[in-house]
């Protein structure tokens, strides 16, 4: 027998190492989240939908980048705020696909009660699919714009000095931010009133349809107030990108900053306020 | 309505099986255990925790395995099992280490790459087992672990819950509606009807005390039964094959060997102490009758 030979303990150990609190596991179901619905780790059919959208929606900038590659400087290219104009239905698509894919199969296949029978409750859950689909969406509203404007700077079309190129940075990721935190929030907020993943998009993509026909409904032959068009989910958000990068874009939300910034909150807090009831109820069944 | 009421008990090492009738209130029990539902009124004690106070300090040191399958069908089993010991706190690196061991143990090592919805309900089964276990929990908690099972199925999977409460060293509640799965399971029962508990205590004392004296026949338990119960035996025949009658039971074997010759009934067998805990509870309620 070799001086090197050891026995080995095969018997099943327990586990005497760390155990820890709610903040790990909320992390570990937000990286989990983030993971599950962009497709990872999971077979290639559940990846190609989620990677197309993705690709799709940073096409724009590097064609921008391209075209800032052979325009002479000073030449008028679109601003980062106009981005979206370009690249919104593919975040409507992104969030229609990824919000149901968040909460919908723990509802449908009943894995909520083992969550709550873990380090998390309802709303620490609900706290981790909600940060988790800001972090997704800000794949789509934020990466592309700072392609954007690295392409602009390397190619002397960006911002000048590193105060202002600091300031267009906030501006960038604050607006993308505000995009998924708005979108998110309402797509998961619509998703958590089914079980099924295609009703809760079907829902999604025709509430953000929807409530741009009703705005012009209700201020074309109804003549309704300047505020209503606050209930336009569609235009509200993208409005708010535009102000936070001082432009005016919808002449249709000519309204001030303050009420758009507050319509926006309103709308979030709506959200999150359906999220919370929905699984308030679900864990006291 | 009321689910549980002037429920009290305390669970000891090993296994206990939790038996009742469906709608007796053994899920609702699980459920107080786990922290999940408020109770109405009184207290309640889970490794010296109130559960609703606790929270995940307590949730952390149970391991529950519901009664439906609540997994998506496409995620393998050691990732299942991998997140949920996540969930419960252990890190990650132990966390991959804990699965496949846990997986092993449950006999699903050369399974556990596969996605749960491509496997038997058996295997689905022994993966809600393995989840249970994965944090090397102090309280087991399994919700009807053999539902869906085929016999052989079931009885495997009673032998890993026997091994997990006995060479493992876990502490484990099964619940089912089944008294033999219990009885075969368990060192101690708790028996709900109508949501309070009917009986409790080991099941070597449930069993032992005088034997009844247990009679096996190839047909005509029932009508033997009565011929006996009109001589004054308190028998119970729960079929037509077997029956039971309680001690004291003097002079009760020349009584059967007489009433089988008069009823022309073929004896095959007659001996004290092979009576189920199913036949002593219906025994002992003929016996309160």
């Amino acid at each position: 027998m070799s001086a090197q030979a050891q026995i080995a303990d095969r018997r099943f150990q327990h586990y005497l190492g760390p155990r820890l609190g709610v903040a790990y596991s909320f992390l570990a179901l937000l990286l989990h989240s983030v993971r599950w619905v962009v497709g990872l780790g999971r077979s290639a059919r559940y990846k190609i939908v989620p990677f197309i959208v993705i690709a799709i929606a940073y096409l724009p900038s590097l064609v921008l980048v391209v075209i800032a590659t052979v325009a002479p400087p000073g030449t008028p290219l679109p601003g980062y705020a106009d981005y979206y104009g370009f690249v919104i239905p593919s975040i409507y698509i992104f969030v229609a696909l990824t919000a149901p894919e968040l909460i919908c199969p723990d509802r449908r296949h009943g894995t909520l009660r083992m969550y709550w029978t873990s380090n998390l409750g309802p709303f620490t859950y609900l706290a981790a699919k909600l940060a988790a689909i800001w972090v997704v969406l800000s794949i789509v509203t934020v990466g592309p714009v700072l392609i954007q404007l690295f392409g602009y700077s390397l190619f002397g079309q960006g911002p000048h000095g590193l105060t202002e190129g600091l300031w267009t940075f906030v501006h960038i990721v604050g607006g993308g931010l505000t995009l998924a935190v708005f979108f998110g929030s309402i797509a998961l907020a619509v998703s958590s009133l089914t079980d099924r993943n295609a009703f809760a998009s079907a829902g999604i993509i025709l509430g953000f349809i929807l409530s741009g026909a009703a705005l012009g409904i209700l201020q074309g032959p109804l003549k309704a107030p300047a505020w209503v068009a606050l209930v336009n989910v569609n235009q509200l958000p993208q409005e708010l990108v535009n102000r936070i990068h001082g432009a005016h874009g919808f002449t249709t939300l000519d309204l001030p900053t303050w009420e758009l910034s507050a319509a926006a909150a309103g709308w979030v807090v709506a959200a999150i306020a359906v999220l919370a009831y929905r699984y308030w109820s679900e864990g006291r069944r | 309505m009321l689910a549980l009421s002037d429920v009290s008990f305390e669970l000891e090492k090993g296994v206990t099986g939790l038996l009742g009738a469906n709608g007796s209130g053994k899920t609702t029990l699980i459920s107080l255990l786990l922290g999940v539902l408020r109770p109405h009124g009184g207290t309640l004690q889970v490794l010296g925790m109130d559960p609703l106070k606790a929270g995940h300090k307590l949730r952390q040191r149970i391991g529950y395995a519901p009664e439906d399958d609540r997994f998506p069908p496409d995620v393998k089993a050691n990732e299942l099992v991998r997140h949920f010991a996540e969930m419960r706190g252990i890190p990650r690196k132990s966390a991959v280490v804990r699965a496949s061991e846990v997986l092993f143990e449950v006999g699903l090592g050369e399974e556990r790459f596969r996605p749960i919805g491509t496997m038997s309900t058996g295997q689905r089964q022994r993966v809600k087992l393995a989840q249970a276990l994965v944090h090397d929990p102090e309280l087991v908690l399994l919700d009807e672990p053999t539902n869906g099972l085929d016999p052989i199925q079931r009885d495997d999977m009673l032998a890993l819950v026997r091994r997990i409460g006995t060479d493992l060293g876990f502490t484990v509640m099964i619940s089912s509606h089944l008294l033999g799965e219990v009885e075969q399971v368990s060192d101690n029962i708790i028996m709900l009807e109508g949501g309070r508990v009917a009986r409790s205590g080991s099941v070597a004392t449930l069993l032992g005390g005088e034997a009844p004296l247990v009679v096996e026949v190839v047909s005509g338990a029932k009508s033997l039964a009565e011929h006996l119960a009109r001589k004054g035996f308190a028998a119970v025949a729960k079929d037509d094959l077997r029956l039971a009658v309680p001690p004291p039971n003097d002079g009760i074997e020349d009584a059967v060997v007489a009433a089988v010759v008069e009823l022309d009934i073929e004896l095959r067998r007659m001996e004290h102490g092979q009576a189920t805990l199913g036949e002593l509870f219906d025994l002992e309620e003929a016996s309160a009758r």
